[in-house]
């Protein structure tokens, strides 16, 4: 029990004994929450968010004479891994301060005798994950838990804003708002194009507006793109931009401490290799991280760093977040970063010595990436950042948190539609999809007869509960919405493990091949019981896992700015060094066929060998382009019996097919790119069903439908394995009603294809010139299409077409082997 | 590609049909593995809402089979049940109603590792460790057996196709020089990859149909 003092006069001097002062950004979020408000901080990492969100909250409790036991403010973090840091910071303010408060951590990585004591009694302040406050609701005394419960902050809120992870926590806070009306809930954001949303998105429905609070204005930054000294000999589409190592060592070599960000774990692998064989002198002061690597080999990297032990790290988005790294003065960007805010805020990560700058380096994986840094440098000046959607109506997400209230404290069926609506997630939610729910949990579906002997909640006297320990105890193991494939432990035959990886990619290997794992070569000796045993391999040729997502959409505001900058090119202004840098291959482009531009859409037509190629180039990103080249092609269909192939990226499409092709003209384009009946014609394109049937998977996991494995798992546990296509397939057949089969398909149109973006192409195609070219050799930007050809999916090939085609490729492949052989 | 596929295995003639079964016709046989009745059920006792539905079907299946080729005999090569059945179970009355109407129909079944739950369950089948027909062992798993071909099952197999990013995965009958593993026959059972060695033959099965490759 501490004496009352005057909290915030005990906070100012404070920071005043160490001589800082308080910025206004931060005397304005603790006024805010003295005064009962809710709210958003945004402003860049390591600006001093942290302690404007915790010092309001702890002044307020040194107001105070007497304090109540148990939990008083809830930390909400989106990562693990930055629990233990952030207790580490708001320990040293209040113990500076003489509060005398508990700060604990509860997350997946909790010890379990830990996680025992505070399901009895909760310390004064929790950090904790979206997932494991879920699980902190799943238990019977969830309510008296909460019961003197301050203030919630939600930390990297932008993070968790665009997804499901950021629903289910809306739906806690949904739970714990009708418990503590009036509570305020505070927010803390990196610089975001819809702000204004996202904090309405976290105060939920009907709540009182919230004060929006901005940290320190823009940051300075520095953005420049390794320019190599010539772009002819620079590989199209071979990716990885490994040969820009030199340039990148050197700068390297200027710095005390780097991160090198790639995209993907499998370029971070491949670049750790490369660093270490050309720099063999900094072996220990080299780290690779990514998501894969095991948790404490992680841990002990994030250490190091922080003490500066460390000439480089290799990483991906797995150190996007995070506490400060003091001592990181040089930040590279491989590949194109494909949006302004993930550059900035990778650049972010750089520069927090007093008075340093943030800076990155670019280096692009093919030259005309180099014209996507200057963009992305032009965009962020211009304050143009990407903005987060926030998913609608996840009924996979408020299926799982009603099992998880049914296993908790139980719900009455009109309350919890009332708290679902009370958040922005399900505003919109009909007491009929609600009733589905219901009936989803309490009996599997609105007919009976489908699902006779099911069990999972029960309805008594109005209260909804799980009596089942086993259903209850598989439920709490599959909290949450992060799916991702089934994961095998890699270890050494005896000792360590160092990280996991796919079970698909690992699926593929025999004992004795060689991949690249954690910065080392390993050999495969064995699998047992999701376990991937090895040894350090002799030989070095190997195969590099790929894992996949991660593969992100060019951004809308980075690609209306490339196109900005190609009219410029247009008109012969270069003001940038990267553009510069690829003059010869924009002139080539200009002279052969035509520049894009905002006003005008370049469509390019050629021949070849392999019949006629048709090239589009609205710079719409993958997703939508992908739907773009689904729609053309069925809609070329319709007209003329021909099947296509389909390649993609982010600039443009490409459409081939051997069919004798007649000129189209510009009426022809107009009618193939009519907004008109997109979705129907999408849907009718696109083999819906089979992507449907891919979206599934993490639908069904999230709403229990299929209970994943775990290493350990017990065998009712291993009996209980389904997968998640065939109980699609079993759907589709016995309960086509089913509405978590309608959200596939939604979900299918919303994130995969991007339905949105590619109706605005459409829209803005309905005003553009069309620019119809008739290069006689591939242009440079269809070149790389030519290059990264993927086979598309089309409807109007059937299973047997394809396997038939699948089968003769196959056949030819071995014919050339054999005459090789001869 | 076709959905039979005459086959000759250690000098017996054998149809392998599409719907994932083998026809023996010497023997007037008809040989299905890993059936996995009641799968679904097991599922929603434990809290998982598949729909019901899939037993009906495959025993359809069977039937179709079995007036195809005018088959006297069926025998399921193990996991005939996922899982033990329970009081109410909708296939303990469906499969009673089914056999009746093939009264002229031997009907067994090898036990596999998840038939063992079902002991004492009267299904009116005969159980068997292992037969021994012709020149063939049938067992439930696919382990040699000195001087007869063995059909199994248990492995479920199936076979990832990929042809330039392409990707089919597809359930296989995996033909090997001493043991012959049939794919699973109930709707509801996945596949595991098999890794073929360059001896062996696969036939794929997709959409009804069979690919031998």
């Amino acid at each position: 029990m501490s004496m009352a003092v005057d909290g915030l006069a005990a906070v100012e001097g404070w920071f005043a004994e160490r001589g800082w002062t308080p910025a206004p950004f931060q005397r304005g979020a603790w006024a805010a929450f003295r005064d009962g408000r809710s709210g958003l901080i945004h402003a860049s990492t390591g600006s001093g968010k942290t302690l404007a969100a915790w010092l309001g909250p702890v002044s307020r409790a040194l107001d105070q004479t007497a304090q109540p036991a148990g939990l008083r403010v809830l930390w909400i973090t989106p990562l693990r891994a930055l629990a233990t840091d952030t207790a580490g910071n708001l320990k040293e303010a209040i113990e500076a301060l003489g509060l005398n408060w508990r700060v604990e951590t509860r997350t997946g990585d909790t010890a379990a005798s830990v996680r025992a004591r505070q399901r009895r009694k909760l310390p004064e302040a929790l950090i904790t994950t979206p997932e494991s406050l879920s699980v902190l609701l799943s238990y019977r005394n969830a309510e008296d838990s909460f019961q003197h419960l301050d203030a919630i902050i939600v930390d990297e809120w932008h993070e968790l804003l665009g997804n499901k992870r950021g629903v289910q926590l809306q739906l806690c806070l949904g739970w714990l708002r009708a418990r503590h009306p009036g509570l305020p809930v505070w927010g803390l954001s990196a610089t975001l194009g819809n702000l204004d949303e996202a904090m309405a998105v976290l105060l939920g429905e009907g709540a009182e507006p919230g004060v929006s609070i901005a940290g320190d204005t823009h940051k300075p930054l520095t953005v420049r793109g390794l320019c190599p000294p010539s772009v002819d000999r620079f590989p199209w589409a071979g990716h990885l931009g490994l040969t820009q190592l030199g340039g990148v060592l050197a700068y390297l070599d200027q710095g005390q401490t780097a991160l090198l960000f790639t995209n993907t774990r499998s370029q971070a692998e491949l670049w750790y290799e490369a660093i270490i064989k050309a720099r063999l002198d900094w072996l220990t002061e080299l780290g690779l991280h990514h998501g894969s690597i095991d948790r404490t080999l992680r841990r002990r990297i994030e250490d190091g760093l922080r003490q500066g032990d460390f000439r480089c790290v290799v990483c991906t988005s797995s150190l996007d977040l995070g506490v400060d790294f003091s001592p990181v003065d040089r930040v590279v960007q491989v590949g194109s970063p494909k949006g302004v805010a993930r550059l900035m805020q990778r650049a972010g990560r750089s520069g927090h010595q007093p008075g340093a700058n943030s800076e990155i380096l670019c280096v692009p994986s093919h030259a005309f990436e180099l014209v996507e840094i200057a963009a992305a440098r032009r965009a962020w000046e211009a304050g143009r950042v990407e903005a987060r959607r926030p998913p609608r109506l996840s009924l996979d997400v408020l299926v799982q948190h009603l099992v998880t209230l049914a296993a908790g404290p139980g719900f009455r069926a009109e309350e919890a539609l009332a708290e679902a609506r009370s958040t922005h997630a399900f505003a919109e939610l009909t007491e009929e999809m609600f009733g589905w729910c219901l009936l989803f949990i309490t009996q599997g579906g609105p007919v009976l007869e489908h699902y006779p002997q099911f069990q999972r909640v029960v309805e008594q006297d109005g209260i909804y509960s799980v009596e089942d320990t086993g259903v209850a105890r598989r439920h709490r193991l599959a909290i949450g919405t992060i799916t991702s494939d089934a994961q095998i432990l890699v270890r050494f035959m005896r000792g360590a493990s160092l990280g996991t990886i796919e079970e698909t990619f690992i699926a593929r290997l025999n004992p004795g091949d060689v991949f690249l794992f954690s910065g080392r070569a390993l050999e495969l000796v064995k699998v047992r019981d999701l376990v991937a045993y090895v040894k350090m391999a002799r030989t070095r040729r190997h195969s590099v896992p790929r894992w996949y997502g991660g593969r992100l959409p060019l951004s809308s505001e980075l690609a209306d700015t490339v196109l900005e900058i190609l009219e410029e090119v247009q008109a012969g202004i270069y003001r940038d060094e990267e553009v510069s840098a690829v003059r010869p291959v924009l002139e080539v482009q200009r002279d052969q066929s035509a520049l894009p531009g905002r006003s005008n859409l370049l469509i390019e037509r050629c021949r070849s060998r392999e019949g006629h190629h048709l090239f589009v180039y609205p710079f719409a990103g993958r997703l939508a382009h992908e739907g773009l080249a689904s729609l053309l092609a069925w809609r070329l269909g319709q007209r003329l019996p021909a099947t296509f192939s389909l390649s993609v990226n982010d600039y443009g499409l490409e459409l081939l097919t051997a069919a004798a092709l007649p000129e189209l003209e510009e009426a022809d384009w107009r009618a193939l790119l009519d907004p008109g009946s997109l979705l129907e014609d999408v849907l009718a394109a696109l083999n819906a069903s089979e992507l449907s049937r891919r979206q599934f998977r993490d639908i069904a996991r999230i709403s229990g439908l299929v209970f994943q494995g775990y290493p350990g798992r017990s065998k009712t546990d291993r009996q209980l394995q389904a997968s998640t296509g065939l109980l699609y397939d079993t759907l589709q057949r016995y309960d086509p009603q089913n509405r978590l089969l309608d959200q596939a398909r939604r979900e299918v149109l919303e994130d995969q294809l991007d339905i949105r973006r590619l109706r605005g192409v459409l829209q803005r195609a309905a005003s553009q010139q069309l620019v119809m070219t008739h290069p006689k050799h591939f242009s440079p930007f269809g070149f790389p299409l030519w290059v990264d050809r993927q086979r598309g999916r089309l409807s109007t090939e059937g299973w047997r077409e394809r396997v038939q085609r699948m089968l003769a490729s196959l056949e030819r492949h071995a014919d050339r082997q054999d005459r090789k052989r001869r | 590609m076709s959905r039979t596929l005459n086959w000759r295995l250690a000098g017996e003639d054998l149809v392998l049909h599409g719907d994932k079964a083998i026809y023996y016709p010497a023997e007037q046989t008809l040989l299905v593995a890993d059936t996995h009745f009641g799968k679904g059920a097991f599922f929603r006792r434990k809290g998982l809402a598949v729909p019901s539905g899939q037993s009906v079907d495959d025993l359809q299946r069977l039937t179709a089979l079995i007036e195809q080729f005018s088959a006297r005999r069926l025998i399921v090569l193990g996991d005939f049940f996922h899982h033990r059945p329970q009081q109410g179970e909708p296939f303990l009355a469906q499969f009673p109603e089914w056999l009746s109407k093939h009264s002229a129909l031997r009907m067994e079944s090898v036990v596999g590792n998840h038939d063992r739950h079902a002991q004492g369950i009267d299904a009116s089948i005969s159980w068997h460790p292992y037969l021994d027909i012709g020149p063939f062992r049938l067992a439930h798993e696919p382990n040699p057996v000195p001087g007869r071909h063995v059909l199994a099952g248990h492995l479920h197999p199936a076979y990832s196709l990929s042809v330039s990013r392409e990707r089919l995965r597809a359930p296989v009958f995996w033909l090997r020089e001493q043991v012959t593993v049939l794919p699973s026959f109930g709707t509801l059972t996945g596949g595991w990859d098999v890794v073929p060695s360059p001896a062996d033959q696969l036939v794929l099965v997709v959409d009804g149909e069979l690919f031998p490759l």
